[in-house]
């Protein structure tokens, strides 16, 4: 819950966030200076309409008698053209720079996007462990999209109206330093509310985006969790437990609401306050002849300039805060420590696994390995043996470099493959040596054969051969289209000895040097039992193999036993030998055999 | 509506006040005090429309929030009320992107598609009216060009639904392969499979952008064509409303009111266009909504079963959606405090079986009975209360093990817990965890083992307290001393509270003493008797009872 709480350090995406997003839209970096160029000229356009305005009230229109009609008219047409050209530019430009940055912000978050599922694909296992799966898909997903408004809505929007503000104050500065001085004087009253409701939204915003994300990470549990929830009734229950979260969210909406319902009618007021201030001063100055109806005219419409961007901040600001806080979120998924990239690439040389006084622990407190050596040659089958929450998965799981010893952590020893420190090994090529045959398998949405091969461009005879060595080829030739079949999460459902089958297809179409087997507990029937029995020849057949072995049968095919009690090794050899000793071992088969007597 | 009327008529008359002043200024005709007064009074009228603003905006938002909250609750409800068929059919990322973009989109077309819509109405009608009190000719004028923006704005509104659809559609593929590219990354980290998967999430991710990039087409226009028509009607103001100036049928502060009046416009005619494309959105998202919440349900308009936990199955047989058979000719009974043991090979139908009975596939009628009554004409609550399931491979929250169990029973007190820890062998494993009973599960917590989420599940469902108990090969990854522990705990359990049990395995040893075992085979059931009458018939059951023995006297050795 660690990440519920912490809060950003600023409340507007660092310089060094922006210094590290922005590069991301690398190939439309020409279009922002013709974004900015086009922005500047509808501001300009924006700024000169009321003027146009004004030259026609004080000019064609005015109350005064020595022009003659027909001039006038001239006068007013001519203005009239004007005006119309000056619009079509500000289309135009409006419509071309919207554009251009909504492509550049777009083509921003994909990339980003991209770089955080490359991430993703770096990170230490570790990293899965801790987080929620809906949660991290809302980073790469949701997060990331609204960076993209940042530079679209926000930045883009932001640079018009500033060059807009500027404009204006200068022309008024030119055409009437009086009303210009009332519009400033309203300046730090607007920079009080704005201010203001930074302060106050902030967290809330803050707060909106994290129920989001639980919001998304509960409905991704509660459908695979379903049936369950069907089966113990649990409905209500489940019903109460969203009830707390989503309550929790709509108590911060609703905070958020009443903030934005005093900040936007401020300014809509401030607003009007400016107008009847501008009316009393400028008509002041117009019956003592220093000013023109048009000038007071053309302030007025330059108040409902100035102020209708102001009265969209709250909007931005939303928008800034949701990509101040995503940046930040996205910028600590990319600075997550990765699993080490670089290394010693093996070679063809042996790869003999040597675990030498090796110690690990997750949490400080509580160990799982202590002490542990041993070695596998190739060629040579290894099975672990022992109850569970002995330290069997966690070998194989530092062999797969998913977990690291780093002394640091206070870990001790080491681990070598051919010689070589697993840590300073090149983890890619390492794992391309080898095929891990977890307890159940994970089925992507694809075809069987897809699932056999995965991304790996192999031939089809490769993928049919291994689905035949792995007595798959029964139950697949039995499925609508055959190899064909789209399985996975929502295709076509595979039984627990079905699926045991296809992850050793998997593992034979990688035809890895070492197995790391983590043999599936007894789900098994004797029929597809016997099945395995067959494969696990070929697989293990000239094979370097470590395997978490559950079965009597398995194990009798190790050349070594290392038998694991709460994270040490305290028996190591043959079955025979192991039986001769009469330790744990021979206890634990002499109980196993007890238990079902041989008739 | 009462807020929104002040306000916005506080709003409508700040032009023809300046009217009135600026025609007193033409002619000169008007004195410092009485400006003073025009100016106090246009102030007094501010404050009046702060308030009633600050209201109206704070109703209206907060309904469009309760709608959301709403939607959410409904979501969940209608996810929890889904069939099994039509969940295993969702994706999971549908879901997530329903209650992450669809339903905000909703609101926020609520939001602000109300707001705009009163504001649009409201101000649009009584600035024309007061338009038109100052001058019918120049209010013709003026409004030349909004017909022809509406019409504009109304073309392209097919294409923005029927792009954000497209759009919505594409995130939600990118969210389910980013949410499976997460599950399964061991299995791609061991197989160093991440630069085909990676080029897969391009392939989504490319298509999302090009899919926005489609929308942002159009949906760049509308802001550029408001300015240019609200323009174009200024301009339209200036030239003929000039005319008549130098006509000298028409005030110079009469078009400045006019002036005033379409910038006053100008912001509903935005909000009209944004409510426009919101409700666009909105409703594409609705209509997504409206799919999933549409979906089939279970039915629920049944009567609640009341009948002896007495379970009679009479020539059941059940075939899959895509042809194939499950279970053929399936009849059995189990009175109230045998066991039943079910035994047979993988893809035998066993499991099928099992889901049956709780109704959570539907089994055909009159095949399934609880004391003479059938189960497919009573509440899927009232017969799954009938039932305690352990599944194969369990399923347990991200939640403390605490919530985990009370899931089955939230009534449960503190000493019932500890009693089906207890029954499922987890005591000791409670006590190596950080914070026993409390320690959080899954993704934020620890990581149980299989073992251990085998026993946390079997404690869940001794929680519930049912008559009848199904165990789906509950202690397959149990290892053998502990299994007995437990077995032994079951058959007291099941002898005190008269509980009848169901079960499934593959290790013959667990219904060794079970009062009848049923051997199924290819859905069928190959043979019936006890443990000895199987033995001594041979067939399947004794292949399968020699094979494990001669293969290791018990296969397991954890």
């Amino acid at each position: 819950m660690s990440d519920e709480q912490q809060t950003p350090q600023s409340l507007t995406p660092s310089k060094e966030a922006i210094r590290r997003l922005l590069p991301l839209a690398k190939e439309t970096f020409s279009y922002l200076p013709i974004a900015f160029v086009l922005l500047a000229c509808q501001s300009l356009v924006q700024v000169l309409l009321p003027q146009v305005m004004r030259l026609a009230i004080d000019g064609p229109l005015a109350l005064n008698d020595e022009l003659q009609k027909p001039q006038r008219w001239n006068e007013l047409q001519s203005l009239g053209v004007l005006f119309l050209q000056l619009l079509t530019v500000a289309f135009v430009a409006n419509y071309l720079s919207t554009w251009l940055l909504q492509k550049f912000g777009q083509t921003l978050v994909l990339n980003l996007r991209q770089e955080m599922f490359k991430k993703i694909h770096r990170l230490p296992i570790s990293y899965f462990d801790k987080n929620a799966v809906g949660r991290t898909v809302t980073r790469v997903v949701n997060d990331s999209n609204s960076i993209s408004e940042l530079f679209t809505s926000v930045l883009a929007a932001g640079i018009g109206d500033l060059l807009m503000l500027l404009g204006i104050l200068a022309i008024l500065l030119y055409t009437d330093p009086v009303l210009s001085g009332i519009l400033a004087a309203f300046c730090p009253l607007l920079i009080w509310l704005v201010v203001w409701f930074r302060s106050r939204s902030a967290p809330l915003y803050q707060i909106q985006r994290k129920l989001l994300a639980r919001i998304n990470a509960y409905f991704s549990e509660i459908l695979e969790g379903l049936g369950t929830v069907k089966s113990f009734g649990g409905e209500d229950f489940q019903k109460k437990r969203f009830q707390e979260l989503n309550s929790e969210a709509l108590d911060n909406e609703l905070q958020l609401i009443t903030l934005v319902a005093r900040f936007r009618p401020g300014f809509a007021v401030a607003r009007m306050a400016a107008s009847a201030l501008l009316l009393t001063v400028g008509g002041l100055s117009i019956i003592h002849g220093n000013s023109t109806i048009g000038t007071l005219v053309s302030s007025l419409l330059y108040i409902r300039l100035l102020f209708s961007p102001l009265e969209q901040l709250a909007e931005r600001y939303n928008i800034l805060i949701k990509a101040t806080v995503a940046s930040e979120r996205v910028l600590a998924i990319l600075d997550l420590e990765e699993e080490p990239q670089k290394g010693t690439p093996l070679g063809a040389e042996n790869l003999t696994i040597r675990f030498e006084n090796v110690s690990y622990h997750y949490t400080a407190d509580k160990p799982v390995l202590r002490d542990v050596s041993f070695s596998v040659e190739p060629g040579q089958t290894v099975a672990l043996v022992g109850a569970t929450g002995s330290g069997k998965s966690t070998i194989v799981s530092l062999l797969l470099g998913f977990y690291q010893l780093q002394h640091s952590q206070g870990h001790q020893g080491s681990i070598t493959v051919g010689g070589h420190p697993l840590n300073d090994t090149d983890l890619t090529a390492w794992r391309r040596k080898l095929a891990f045959v977890s307890q159940d398998l994970f089925l992507f949405k694809g075809t069987i054969a897809q699932n056999v091969s995965l991304y790996e461009e192999q031939s089809k005879e490769r993928t049919e051969l291994a689905l035949n060595q792995a007595a798959c080829s029964d139950f697949v030739n039995q499925l609508p289209q055959k190899a064909d079949t789209v399985v996975g999460e929502k295709g076509h459902a595979l039984s627990t000895g079905q699926r045991q089958l296809l992850s050793f297809a998997r593992a034979l179409a990688f035809d890895p040097e070492l197995l790391l087997l983590d043999e599936a507990t007894a789900n098994i029937d004797s029929e597809t039992e016997a099945k395995i029995e067959k494969v696990l020849d070929v697989l293990l057949d000239g094979r370097q193999a470590i395997i978490v072995a559950h079965r009597l049968s398995t194990v009798r095919r190790a050349n070594k036993i290392l038998v694991l009690a709460e994270g040490r090794i305290v028996e190591e050899g043959t079955h025979q030998e192991l039986m001769q000793n009469g330790g744990l071992y021979a206890a634990m088969v002499k109980k196993a055999e007890a238990k079902n007597p041989l008739d | 509506m009462a807020a929104i009327i002040v306000s916005n008529s506080v709003q409508l008359s700040t032009p023809w006040i300046t009217k009135l002043v600026i025609d007193k200024l033409e002619t000169r005709s008007i004195q410092a005090t009485e400006l003073y007064k025009w100016g106090a009074f246009l102030l007094l009228l501010t404050a009046l429309a702060y308030i009633s603003k600050q209201i109206w905006r704070h109703l209206i938002l907060g309904a469009a929030r309760d709608i959301e909250f709403n939607l959410r609750r409904r979501l969940l409800e209608k996810t929890l009320s889904l069939s099994m068929t039509t969940a295993k059919n969702t994706e999971n990322g549908k879901f997530m992107a329903l209650a992450s973009n669809d339903i905000p989109a909703v609101g926020q077309a609520l939001a602000f598609g109300v707001i705009a819509f009163f504001d649009s109405i409201f101000i649009t009608s009584v600035a024309f009216v007061l338009m038109y009190e100052l001058s019918p000719q120049l209010t013709g004028y003026a409004l030349v060009p909004f017909p022809i923006l509406a019409g504009l704005m109304v073309m392209s509104l097919r294409a923005i639904y029927r792009r954000y659809d497209a759009s919505q559609q594409s995130l939600e593929d990118l969210t389910e392969k980013t949410r499976e590219s997460l599950s399964g990354i061991r299995t791609l980290r061991a197989y160093v499979q991440s630069k085909g998967d990676i080029e897969t999430f391009d392939t989504k991710n490319l298509s999302y952008r090009q899919a926005m990039l489609e929308y942002v087409k159009i949906d760049a226009t509308f802001a550029p064509l408001i300015m240019l028509f609200a323009g174009a009607s200024s301009g339209v103001l200036l030239y003929f409303g000039g005319g008549l100036v130098i006509d000298g049928s028409l005030s110079v502060g009469t078009l400045a009111a006019f002036v005033g009046y379409l910038g006053l416009l100008t912001w509903p005619m935005i909000a009209a266009g944004w409510m426009l494309v919101l409700l666009q959105r909105g409703s594409a998202s609705i209509a997504r909504l409206d799919k999933v919440l549409a979906s089939e349900s279970e039915r629920s308009n049944q009567p609640p079963l009341e009948a002896e936990p007495i379970l009679e199955i009479k020539n059941l047989t059940y075939t899959y959606q895509d042809g194939t058979v499950a279970l053929k000719d399936i009849s059995l009974s189990l009175p109230r405090g045998r066991t039943l043991g079910i035994v047979g090979p993988v893809g035998g139908g066993k499991t099928t079986l099992l889901k049956l009975l709780q109704r959570l596939e539907e089994p055909p009628a009159d095949s399934i009975f609880l004391g003479t009554k059938d189960i497919t004409e009573h509440s899927t609550e009232s017969v799954r209360t009938r039932f305690a399931y352990v599944s194969q491979e369990p399923f347990l929250f991200s939640e403390t093990i605490t919530n985990n169990l009370l899931m089955a029973n939230s009534e449960a007190d503190k000493s019932e817990l500890e009693d089906s820890v207890h029954l499922a062998a987890l005591s000791e494993d409670l006590h190596q965890f950080p914070d026993g009973l409390d320690t959080l599960l899954g993704e934020r917590g620890i990581s149980l083992s299989g073992g251990q989420r085998q026993r946390t599940a079997l404690a869940r469902a001794l929680l519930k307290d049912s008559p009848i108990l199904l165990l789906d090969d509950t202690l397959s990854a149990v290892d053998t001393v502990t299994e007995n522990q437990i077995l032994g705990h079951l058959k007291a359990q099941q002898k005190e509270r008269g509980q009848s049990a169901i079960i499934v395995t593959h290790r013959l040893s667990a219904v060794l003493e079970a009062d009848e075992i049923i051997v199924l085979e290819n859905g069928r059931i190959a043979d019936r008797g006890t443990h000895r009458e199987l033995l001594k018939r041979g067939g399947l059951y004794r292949d399968l009872y020699n094979r494990q023995a001669e293969e290791e006297g018990e296969e397991t050795l954890v």
